[in-house]
């Protein structure tokens, strides 16, 4: 028990140490190491047991409502982890201080408190507390190797103390270091391949990511492009708009890239008092480090610290150490200014026949960049239709060259790159742009709101010095895309208009007001522990359980000799001899010369043993004789603590 | 067919739990519970350090499960199982071990019941679910675990032994256990868990002995009953009182009549006397008490025949009376009478009887029929009921017409009170099945 005492006092400190925690890791560490020294114990019940656990539950809903109430920190679940020892002392303290010394295992496992009692079992909780409280350590993230060599030394400690009888102390130094050894490799590859998976998960599973510097399109793959109905953001606007988040000039093996790859700070642009400006505001929650969608000519990024912004050459603004949920408001000039590139003119020769074809049909050379823009828009709104729907799986390439001369129907990835194309054949710059398309209008928040499949691609064009969108998908995609929306959509807008509506307040109400929702919260939550704990216990009541079936009942169980038996093992007098395990009642008692003791024996023998039982007069004297004795034993006690010292 | 399979995935689940709770020692278990931890705080590497943690935790894991294939043990074991015990009396026998491979200290044994296979009808019937409204009829993990344990019939305790010394002669070592029904309790073998070197995972190594032992019904002190019944002929004497025949008790010897039995000629009395001797009996008449156990659920629990074959025995085990039989009668797959006393059995047959005897699916009027044969005689009746409806009342009232004394102990689910039976006869008591010793200590 020192032992584990120790281990215990060790990981409070390097807990302490680690979150820099120090007054509350005091008082635990007092705790604990007054415990031997202090006498007083609680009769703490199996049930109280289970009630301190549900306090621990209480405080971590308190620990998780008050992050989220007060947005005090960007995720209350890495705070729940920090300070993981804070809410699980009580049961800790309610172990070392209750005369049971360990602790019912229902305490901790919620299944086991209804286990037969052969399962149940008491548990030592110090050593599990103090693996705990080191790996809430691993919160602080300190990315050196200071922690995970601190963990393998104190649990190969706990294991060295723990290990059972017949290990040699060679070998489990040696099992040791090679858990070390490849614990120390393995968590250095993971990491590597944490990185990698997210990377990968944010393309090709979210699909609700952008890259800013490379985009994998659609093109050509089979079957039905569909994105979820998942509300993304919502925004408030005077009018429906185009929310851009990446270019790409550059095409190449089928993909598009950007060409400029570097980030650089984003910095507020300061605009002249004559320049019209814009305004919108945004929500949105956020759960990693995104490419914002904004429009045209962003000017001004406001309330999204502690947010830190960067921006490429090409447009795209990042924004990394994003709070849980936003609203923020963006100030545009509606105008985007960005340098040309050599690559906003480059056509890819497979392309160039189809390329020559619509070109001479619509007499894009004799047109100005104006008319060519409004020409090839003209022209794929009353020729070509749009589809989510993709027959054949074929090469990007053919899939466009088919889509452009035969099929004449596509997703607005097809349109966006073929209106690159043709603007560039036709002498003017071109990128293709992802980004979002503003369209949802929803009266009763009056805001707009952008689902996953809002997700759209068109093409831009430099006219006259400025960035100029040329959306040439058909306006009927929106259309062709509600109409497939889930069975469930309106269920989960409610639950994302709820959400909405939460966070909006979070943000928005005074302090006062939210502590009184954090205090009605907390008692809602006990009410609902309370309520789940009435139901199963009227749910029980409704059938007979095994457990209440009576025991069976020893003849003579009730026999007043016990409260006798009870006297002898409570008072530790010593000329009291206690009884020794094997040894019959009739032959004690003839050793401690007490013929009244004698008399109630011979009684208590009978009505244990003979199946005739006591008659109703025997019975009587048995429970006066029990009582005379034990007056006078206790009479007896008195007067020798009444004697003169 | 949906029962069927929640049924198997309810097993699958038990199969899995009770692997993990036999593999991993408590260590391995607080360490499985953290890696499970670190993984979900961990899956961001940029947040926190708890991936370190996850891999760390996950070597000792896999190291452990690796050692264990280094455990070998070679053992021989003898079981000391009594022949009875009592259903909810913590009870205990010893397991007589012999090592013949190295010392292992810090084990675990811990003894594999039978298992049997579970039916949802019998969850329903057991837990009296088909009382209740349809959408409450759901048969939870929790409900279907509790009927498996009751199957399997016993709690028994795993056994932590210190060291199992290397070649000794024997240890022994001490099983303590709670059976929770009657009937036999079947023991397949048990298992030894011996931990790895860094004490988290066990192997198990299960050592086949078979045994079974018997579980007698719960017993509960009686006052005798006074039923003041008239000593009754008993054709063939106390021999043959439980069989058919036609012996009778010695009472003289008296010379050879026309037609008397040559089995009754006393040869040696021929001998010396030189004529026909025989012996002469006299029928006997003593006490005969039935005791009639209602096994016909009807609408009542299992819980309440379990209490009915509870009252039973305790009525057979405190109501001995040297110079008196007793029947018990019950019908199960057919009517039965099983007598003792007056030296014909003991009464450990009847309570061997008690810990068997299972619901009827019979008609009640083939126990009527049993006990109207059986009523000529019988001196006196006492019933054991599991509800109070015509037909049974019709069947007591049979004896008051009869004129023989009879006491009645109907086991009710607490729902019932004294005053709200109607045509109680005089000796009618009332039993309420959550409080069977305090209800049969008051008769």
């Amino acid at each position: 028990m020192n032992s584990r005492r120790g281990t215990l006092l060790l990981s409070i400190i390097i807990w302490s140490g680690f979150t820099q925690i120090w007054f509350f890791g005091i008082v635990l560490f007092a705790l604990i190491a007054i415990n031997h020294k202090v006498q007083w114990r609680w009769n703490i019940k199996t049930k109280q047991f289970y009630r301190i656990t549900d306090f621990c539950i209480v405080l971590i809903l308190i620990i998780l409502s008050y992050g989220y109430v007060f947005n005090t920190v960007v995720n209350p679940i890495f705070t729940l982890l920090k300070l993981a020892p804070l809410w699980l002392a009580p049961i800790l303290i309610a172990q070392l201080y209750s005369i049971r010394t360990l602790l019912p295992i229902g305490t901790l496992l919620y299944s086991m408190r209804k286990a037969s009692s052969n399962e149940k079992q008491d548990i030592d909780f110090t050593l599990p507390f103090s693996i705990a409280a080191l790996l809430s350590c691993a919160s602080v993230n300190l990315q050196s190797p200071i922690f995970f060599i601190t963990l393998c030394v104190i649990l190969s400690y706990i294991l060295w103390l723990e290990r059972p009888g017949h290990v040699k102390n060679i070998m489990f130094l040696l099992i040791v270091s090679i858990a070390t050894l490849f614990g120390h490799f393995s968590h250095n590859g993971l990491k590597q391949l944490s990185s990698y998976v997210q990377e990968i998960a944010i393309e090709w599973l979210t699909g609700s990511e952008t890259n800013p510097f490379k985009t994998y399109t659609s093109i050509g793959q089979v079957g039905e492009l569909k994105l979820s109905d998942k509300i993304v953001f919502r925004v408030k606007s005077d009018r429906p708009l185009l929310l851009h988040q990446a270019s790409y000039n550059l095409y190449f093996n089928k993909e598009w890239h950007a060409s400029e790859t570097t980030f650089s700070p984003y910095i507020q642009q300061k605009i002249s008092n004559k320049t019209k400006v814009k305004k919108i505001e945004i929500y949105q929650d956020f759960s990693s480090d995104i490419i914002l969608a904004l429009p045209d000519g962003p000017t001004i990024i406001k309330d999204l610290a502690p947010a830190q912004l960067s921006q490429s050459k090409m447009g795209a603004v990042k924004a990394v150490n994003l709070p849980s949920w936003a609203h923020y408001s963006i100030t545009y000039t509606d105008i985007r200014l960005s340098e040309e590139s050599k690559f906003d003119l480059k056509v890819p020769k497979q392309h160039l026949d189809w390329l020559n074809q619509v070109s001479k049909k619509l007499k894009l050379k004799q047109k100005s960049p104006v008319q060519i823009m409004k020409s090839i828009k003209a022209y794929f709104q009353s020729q070509y239709f749009y589809t989510l729907y993709t027959p054949k799986q074929v090469d990007a390439d053919q899939a466009l060259i088919k889509f452009m001369l035969k099929r004449k129907a596509g997703h607005c990835e097809y349109f966006a790159i073929a209106s690159v194309f043709l603007l560039r054949y036709s002498g003017i710059p071109a990128r293709l742009v992802n980004g979002f398309s503003v369209q949802e209008y929803d009266a009763s928040s009056d805001l707009y709101i952008v689902r996953a499949r809002h997700s759209h691609a068109w093409a831009t064009a430099k006219v006259d010095d400025t960035w100029q969108a040329l959306d040439a998908t058909p306006s009927q995609w929106l259309q062709i895309e509600e109409q497939d929306s889930h069975i469930f959509q309106p269920i989960s807008d409610w639950f994302s208009k709820l959400y909405f509506h939460f966070n909006q307040w979070r943000l928005s109400s005074n302090s006062d007001n939210k502590i009184f929702i954090f205090i009605g919260l907390i008692l809602f939550s006990l009410y609902l522990l309370r309520l789940v704990d009435k139901n199963k216990q009227l749910a029980t009541n409704n059938l007979t359980k095994i457990e209440n079936m009576p025991f069976c009942t020893l003849l003579g169980e009730d026999s007043e000799y016990f409260i006798i038996d009870s006297f002898y093992r409570s008072e530790k007098q010593e000329e009291l001899k206690l009884r020794q395990n094997n040894e019959t009642l009739l032959n004690w008692v003839q050793n401690l010369d007490d013929p009244q003791l004698k008399e109630i024996i011979k009684l208590h023998n009978k009505l244990r043993f003979d199946p005739e039982g006591l008659t109703q007069e025997q019975r009587i004297a048995l429970r006066e004789r029990v009582t005379i004795w034990l007056d006078k034993k206790s009479k007896k006690g008195r007067g020798d603590n009444d004697k003169p010292i | 067919m949906a029962s069927k399979l929640l049924l198997r995935q309810f097993y699958k689940v038990y199969r899995y739990s009770r692997w993990f709770r036999s593999h991993f020692t408590f260590m391995g278990h607080t360490l499985l519970i953290f890696l499970f931890v670190s993984a979900a705080f961990g899956v961001d590497t940029q947040a926190t350090t708890s991936y370190q943690a996850f891999t760390f935790l996950l070597m000792l894991l896999i190291l452990a499960f690796l050692n264990s294939f280094l455990i070998k043990l070679n053992i021989s074991a003898k079981r000391h199982l009594p022949k009875y015990f009592t259903v909810g009396e913590q009870s205990h026998y010893r397991i007589k071990i012999r090592n013949k491979s190295k010392k292992y200290q810090n084990i675990t044994i811990y003894e594999e019941l039978q298992t049997y296979k579970i039916t949802s009808s019998q969850i329903n019937h057991w837990f009296g679910l088909y009382l209740l409204p349809w959408h409450k009829r759901v048969i939870s993990f929790n409900l279907w675990r509790k009927f498996m344990a009751y199957k399997r019939g016993a709690e028994i305790n795993k056994v932590q032994l210190l060291l199992l010394e290397e070649k000794k002669d024997e240890s022994e070592v001490q099983v303590e256990f709670t059976p929770i029904r009657r009937g036999i309790l079947e023991f397949k073998g048990f298992y030894i868990a011996i931990p790895d070197i860094l004490g988290l995972y066990q192997k198990n190594i299960f050592i086949p002995l078979k045994q079974s032992c018997l579980i007698l019904p719960r017993r509960f002190p009686v006052a005798p009953l006074k039923l003041e019944g008239n000593r009754k002929h008993q054709s063939g004497g106390v021999s043959l009182a439980s069989s058919v025949g036609d012996s009778s008790e010695f009472l003289s010897l008296r010379d050879y009549r026309k037609g008397d039995p040559l089995n009754s000629v006393n040869w040696k009395s021929f001998a010396r006397h030189g004529k026909l001797i025989v012996k002469e009996y006299q029928d006997e008449y003593f006490v005969r008490r039935a005791l009639l156990l209602d096994t016909f659920l009807d609408e009542s629990s299992n819980v309440l025949f379990e209490s009915a074959v509870s009252v039973a025995a305790s009525i057979c085990m405190t109501q001995r009376q040297n110079d008196a039989l007793l029947d018990l009668m019950f019908v199960g797959d057919k009517a039965h009478c099983f007598t003792s006393g007056r030296g014909i059995d003991h009464m450990p047959h009847i309570q061997e009887v008690l810990a068997c005897v299972q619901p009827s699916s019979d008609s009640f009027e083939t126990l009527q029929d049993a006990i109207m044969q059986h009523l000529p005689i019988c001196s006196s009746l006492v019933c054991v009921l599991m509800s109070w409806d015509k037909k049974r009342q019709e069947l007591v009232n049979k004896f008051q017409i009869n004129n023989i004394p009879y006491a009645v102990f109907l086991i009710h689910d607490g729902s019932l009170k004294i005053s709200e039976i109607e045509n109680k006869p005089e000796n009618f008591y009332l039993i309420d099945h959550n409080n069977l010793a305090d209800d049969l200590g008051a008769v």
